[in-house]
């Protein structure tokens, strides 16, 4: 077992006395990639709590930590899907270049309680396959992408797939920008208003969204309590506007 | 504060005595000591003259610590509610951060002490300061680095890396 060393006098410290809840707690609180990288490295018992589930609940990725882990990512990732038991319910990317695709098709392809998935930095290969998998994630609440790539239909699709979605931010489509014509922002807001009735929050920041957008939002998602838009060149009617301030708690204008 | 009151000068609220593992008594604000869900439970079923609580996992130097924290939460809430209700403004909230960054910031010992404290008497906001700031300090370290500053034997040569 493993002992403590011989402290300074009148220590009785012990820390691997801690109750098994408070380590685990204070695991989770590091998340998965400090917890391999040394929590579980510094004795066979904390090694044996880096076993639980519960740390590896929450998949998030900070920036500084890409920086630090980045080459070891994708075994890392691996591990920790493996070892959370199925009970990845939270998965944040932000701000690097590494192709995942493969990660959450690891994820998608086993039954999983993905609620909540944030990412940043898409590309337009990588975008065919995210649809694939976040089709694949029937519990999703909340989705967050900044730089996405999905046309109109892709979008319905999700909608269908995921009718749990409560929470959407979608911000710069790049399909708008390189994809073929017509892929404006109005298109985006059509496939939320056909397929995301349940909508409760919604963060659309895309160009090009009219009048006829904002309409289609109103009337296709009822049940929103935010929404945030931007505006373009094309100022919404001060009728709409209303009818969005009397309806949704909420309202941001960009 | 480890020294018995004067019995003479009557107490202006409604006090609980807690007594430290060391056998010293604190009285202190009934409030105050509501801070802990689990004098908060047994509150009600105790007799309004027996309000004395034997803290036997707690040492006198940590449950100072423990009832200046539990003081400074209970008056900050109330001028936090205080400043709301007239609706002026207030940092209250930011200050309270900058304090318990402040109480927190303490050598391992004390942290771990702390840390055993509020989990015995559920103090669930002193358990989650101090549980981050553990977090805070394995973060970045190196399995070396945290064995000397946790004081932990490795007992196994193992590759963290290495699968299962």
């Amino acid at each position: 077992m493993t002992k403590m060393l011989a402290a300074s006098e009148g220590v009785t410290t012990n820390w691997l006395d801690l109750p098994e809840d408070v380590m685990i707690t204070i695991f989770m609180k590091l998340g998965p990639f400090e917890v391999f990288y040394s929590a579980q490295g510094v004795c066979s018992s904390w090694r044996n709590l880096a076993k639980e589930p519960r740390i590896f609940r929450s998949i998030v990725i900070s920036r500084r930590q890409w920086s630090r882990f980045g080459k070891y990512y994708p075994n890392l990732a691996k591990q920790a899907v493996d070892r959370s038991c199925g009970e990845v319910a939270e998965i944040s990317f932000v701000g690097w270049d590494w192709d995942c695709c493969w990660f959450l098709q690891y994820i998608a392809d086993q039954p999983n309680m993905v609620k909540r998935l944030r990412m940043e930095h898409w590309s337009k290969t990588s975008d065919v396959l995210l649809i694939k998998y976040v089709t694949k994630f029937p519990l999703l609440e909340e989705l967050e992408l900044k730089r996405y790539y999905f046309s109109r239909e892709e979008i319905k699709e999700l909608g269908r797939c995921c009718p749990k979605l409560k929470y959407l931010r979608l911000e710069e489509n790049l399909a708008s920008l390189f994809g073929e014509a017509k892929c404006t922002g109005d298109e985006d807001a059509f496939a939320i208003a056909e397929s995301m009735p349940q909508l409760r929050h919604l963060t659309l920041l895309v160009n090009c969204l009219s009048n006829d957008g904002l309409r289609a939002i109103i009337d296709g998602c009822p049940y929103l309590e935010y929404l945030e838009l931007r505006q373009w060149h094309i100022k919404f009617e001060v009728e709409l506007i209303e009818k969005c301030v009397s309806r949704i708690r909420d309202v941001r204008l960009r | 504060m480890k020294d018995s009151f004067n019995p003479s000068i009557e107490p202006p609220k409604k006090t609980v005595t807690l007594v430290s593992s060391d056998g010293y008594d604190f009285e202190v604000e009934e409030e105050v000591a509501l801070e802990s869900q689990v004098i908060k439970d047994g509150f009600e079923d105790k007799a309004v003259d027996d309000r004395e609580y034997l803290l036997f996992n707690v040492h006198s130097d940590t449950l100072e610590l423990i009832i200046k924290y539990c003081e400074k939460h209970v008056s900050s809430r109330k001028s936090i509610s205080a400043a709301a209700a007239s609706s002026s403004s207030s940092n209250g909230e930011e200050a309270l951060k900058e304090w318990d960054e402040h109480f927190i910031s303490v050598d391992t010992n004390t942290l771990y002490d702390i840390l055993m404290a509020a989990d015995y008497l559920n103090i669930k906001s002193l358990l989650d300061l101090a549980i981050q700031k553990v977090a805070d300090t394995i973060h970045g370290r190196s399995p070396e680095q945290i064995r000397k500053k946790f004081n932990i034997e490795n007992d196994s040569i193992i590759d963290p890396w290495a699968s299962e």
